[in-house]
């Protein structure tokens, strides 16, 4: 052991404990880092291969490694707990849209409006020859129509948001959808980048996988992917099987593409010049994340889940019940008992019953409630609404234009079971009835949807609290390390004088 | 578990509490403001359905109670018009039966037949009487004046709905039940050639005759008193309509007041409970921020350097 060996094991002490402190203030620089993981210089004795003697072989210390606090196992329990969250979050605020523009809850929803109808029937049977007891009914039937296009054109405007319009395929490029998808693209392109530099790296590339991993993280929250780590440092990552990243390639792009009316959007994996490699992953979507909970949003439900087409299903459902229920009332004949409308004979001016032959409603059948319009010529003329029902065998019947039997039994519909609840062959449920089902629905799935979400964030909420506690920086910590180190450099330095004074004494030794 | 307690750790979690209390604040301001409880259904699903169940029997006892209204007003100017008809009835029978007297001469004998020419007319108006824009007593040929009267010969004729036919015209007054809110003059008064005004007009002719037909005279009186009887008949069936609507009215505004009350206990804000709870919640959101800030000035290995 000579004294030079003292001095460079000292003087290599001072080198490590130097760069000790340097990870150190890098750990206090990223404190406030969201995606910083904490790193720690690992202190290896260093040995020289030489057991001739009890001391020779004693070398001092290197560092021998900088280790990340990373944890894969974590990173993937988050992106896992994140892809949960973000799905029932999404799924959460869409059926709160849905339950907006349905409204039943305020002074102006479809069962209010339906009412209104109603209560104009009955007026109008208090008063079937006042015309502006007509007036009323007729404007309370527009308003009808009206609040089941307005319902109807919202969930469709809601899903053209979502995914875009099916029917022009190159609106869905714009839609949240295909931005989402477009989002995901880049940061699937910045992480191959990152693999690359990562695999190419040869000393610490844990700020390189920090800046991989937080845009794991983001790309976890629109897909339910699935990442594994490679001897090499880079990382795969899959969607439901479905490779998008290996290594340092992306395999390819995911972008949006047109289906039909039962599944509006499909989202496929095409290859750089565009090329379809896979036709349609939504079945490896529809698990989690924003773009899972879009797709199950925008498609027709199988089971009980109230999807938009599936309301846009029950509310079609229901103006058809409703059209054709009135319609046959506005048009009853049954032998010589008909339905009547009123007309001013020319001749006389006297106002007589005629036989009335026009629907209310025109635009089906089949029914929709965009398609639902009152018919033009009952707007032209009050007077074509059958108010009377009367046998048209007895003399005078045209006389009897007090008889208002016709529109108390339109009134009246409102008791009976005229709408066919979902999967019904008959008619089971009053109109009324239907409403609150139907709103029913869609409020207990979205109380469902509001818990689950609720408890899909606090599961979030401790992955994360998990995760901050394994890999983030404590302030304690790093001063202790940084007394602890500085405590070291100190004590190296103390050496290497003590050993300078030494080869001092041996060079003045014989003077 | 003693777990390591980051930078990034506390301040996430610092305000964790004080979000929750100012989403609670929100929301009971917006329950304060709104004077709702639920907003949305999914707040509570099971309240919302209830809710709207109760708004579609409120509508329903809403409609009943204008169509109960109606009925009722106009079985109550039925029983007016019918009441006054039946004043100018009963003078008629007692000129008849003072014209019925063979000592009266002819310039007597003119003298009542003015006046009970009169008195026809005035029933014949009554007949003849609207609601609104419908003779009340013309059955559904609502815009058909029923009785015509030939002033030469005091005969009536009846352009009203036929006896034998639909002339009912009803309303809906309770669930399934319709109320018919009409009287037929032809069950009242006949059609002109039998009845009440058939035999006016008898004894028109009668008294007309050149010698006055005093038999015929005397052969009306029992047919004038069944007359009365029909139209005090005629005014017990309105009265009853009148009746049966109060009590309908009575049972509707019952059941209104009590769904309304339950309506509002699920549906509407108690404003006192929300205050309350606002307050509270103003305190809690205090005390959080007064615990963040001692933790922001907690002390670190830092100062002890």
């Amino acid at each position: 052991m000579s004294i030079g060996q003292i001095m460079g094991i000292s003087r290599e002490s001072m080198n490590n404990n130097q760069y000790a402190l340097t990870v150190v203030s890098h750990n206090i620089a990223n404190i406030n880092n969201s995606a910083y993981s904490k790193q720690r210089a690992e202190f290896c004795e260093s040995v020289l291969p030489n057991y001739s003697s009890m001391v020779s072989h004693l070398n001092g210390a290197y560092i021998g490694s900088i280790v990340s606090y990373s944890n894969q196992a974590l990173n993937n329990s988050y992106m896992d707990a994140n892809t949960d969250a973000n799905y029932y979050n999404t799924l959460n605020n869409i059926i709160k849209q849905m339950e907006g523009v349905a409204n039943e809850m305020g002074d102006a929803g479809l069962q209010k409006t339906i009412s209104d109808f109603f209560t104009a029937a009955h007026n109008l049977n208090n008063y079937p020859t006042d015309i502006n007891a007509r007036e009323n009914y007729t404007q309370a039937a527009k308003n009808v129509l009206s609040k089941f296009q307005s319902i109807s054109t919202s969930l469709d405007n809601l899903t053209e948001n979502l995914v875009g319009d099916y029917t022009l395929p190159y609106s869905m490029q714009g839609s949240q959808l295909g931005l989402s998808l477009e989002s995901v693209n880049q940061k699937l392109e910045q992480v191959a980048n990152l693999n690359l530099q990562i695999a190419q790296s040869s000393g610490n590339a844990s700020g390189l996988i920090d800046q991989r991993n937080k845009i794991l993280d983001e790309v976890s929250s629109f897909l339910p992917v699935k990442v594994s780590t490679n001897p090499n440092g880079t990382a795969s990552v899959a969607v439901g099987g479905v490779n998008l990243v290996e290594g340092t390639k992306v395999i390819g792009k995911l972008s949006v593409a047109a289906g039909d009316a039962s599944e509006p959007a499909k989202v496929q994996l095409t290859d750089k010049d565009g090329n379809v490699i896979v036709d349609n992953i939504n079945s490896a979507l529809e698990g989690g994340g924003t773009v899972g909970a879009m797709l199950k949003m925008v498609s027709q439900a199988n089971d009980d889940f109230m999807s938009i087409p599936a309301m846009q299903s029950m509310l079609d459902s229901l103006a058809n019940d409703f059209a054709e229920a009135v319609n046959a009332m506005q048009t009853y004949s049954n032998g010589d008992m008909k339905a009547c409308c009123l007309y001013t004979d020319p001749a006389t001016g006297e106002l007589l019953l005629m036989e009335a032959t026009e629907p209310m409603f025109t635009g089906g059948p089949p029914f929709t409630a965009k398609s639902l319009e009152i018919n033009p010529n009952i707007l032209a003329d009050k007077n074509l609404i059958a108010t009377a029902r009367v046998d048209t065998s007895t003399t005078d019947w045209e006389k009897q234009v007090g008889n208002s039997d016709n529109i108390l039994a339109i009134a009246e519909l409102r008791n009976e079971k005229i709408i066919k609840s979902p999967g019904s062959p008959v008619a089971d449920m009053t109109i009324d009835k239907y409403i609150t089902n139907l709103t029913g629905k869609v409020a207990l799935q979205g109380s469902d949807l509001a818990g689950k979400a609720d408890a899909a964030k606090s599961v979030l909420s401790d992955v994360a609290t998990e995760r901050a506690s394994a890999v983030g920086v404590n302030m304690d910590e790093e001063l202790s390390d940084m007394i602890k180190y500085q405590r070291a450099y100190e004590a190296s330095a103390r050496v290497f004088n003590a050993a300078n004074e030494i080869l001092q004494i041996l060079v003045n030794l014989g003077r | 578990m003693v777990i390591r307690i980051t930078n990034q750790l506390f301040t996430s979690n610092l305000f964790e509490g004080s979000n929750l209390a100012s989403n609670k604040i929100l929301q009971l301001r917006d329950q304060i403001t709104s004077g709702r409880k639920i907003s949305t259904a999914s707040e509570d699903p099971l309240s919302s359905i209830q809710i709207l169940n109760m708004n579609t029997q409120l509508a329903k006892l809403g409609d009943w109670s204008k169509n109960i209204s109606t009925a009722k007003e106009e079985a109550k100017m039925s029983y007016d018009n019918l009441s006054s008809l039946y004043d100018q009835l009963q003078a008629i029978d007692d000129l008849t039966i003072e014209a019925a007297n063979e000592t009266n001469d002819k310039s007597q004998i003119e003298a009542l037949l003015t006046e009970i020419q009169a008195r026809t007319k005035t029933i014949v108006n009554l007949a003849n009487s609207k609601y609104g824009d419908n003779y009340i007593f013309a059955g559904t040929n609502t815009q058909t004046k029923p009785y015509e009267l030939d002033e030469t010969t005091m005969s009536v004729t009846y352009h009203g709905t036929a006896s034998t036919d639909e002339w009912r015209r009803k309303t809906e007054t309770m669930e399934g039940e319709e109320t018919t809110m009409n009287l037929l003059g032809e069950n009242i008064f006949g059609d002109g050639t039998t009845g009440l005004f058939a035999s006016l007009t008898n004894i028109n002719t009668a008294m007309s005759a050149d010698p006055t037909d005093f038999d015929s005279i005397r052969a009306e009186l029992d047919n004038l008193k069944a007359g009365l009887k029909k139209v005090s008949g005629a005014m017990a069936e309105a009265s009853n309509i009148v009746t049966s609507m109060n009590l309908s009215a009575e049972v509707n505004e019952t059941s209104d007041l009590s769904l309304t009350e339950s309506r509002s206990l699920l549906r509407d804000t108690n404003v006192v409970e929300a205050t309350t709870e606002l307050i509270m919640a103003q305190t809690a959101l205090e005390a959080s921020y007064q615990v963040s800030a001692a933790m922001l000035n907690r002390p670190s290995l830092l100062d002890y350097i």
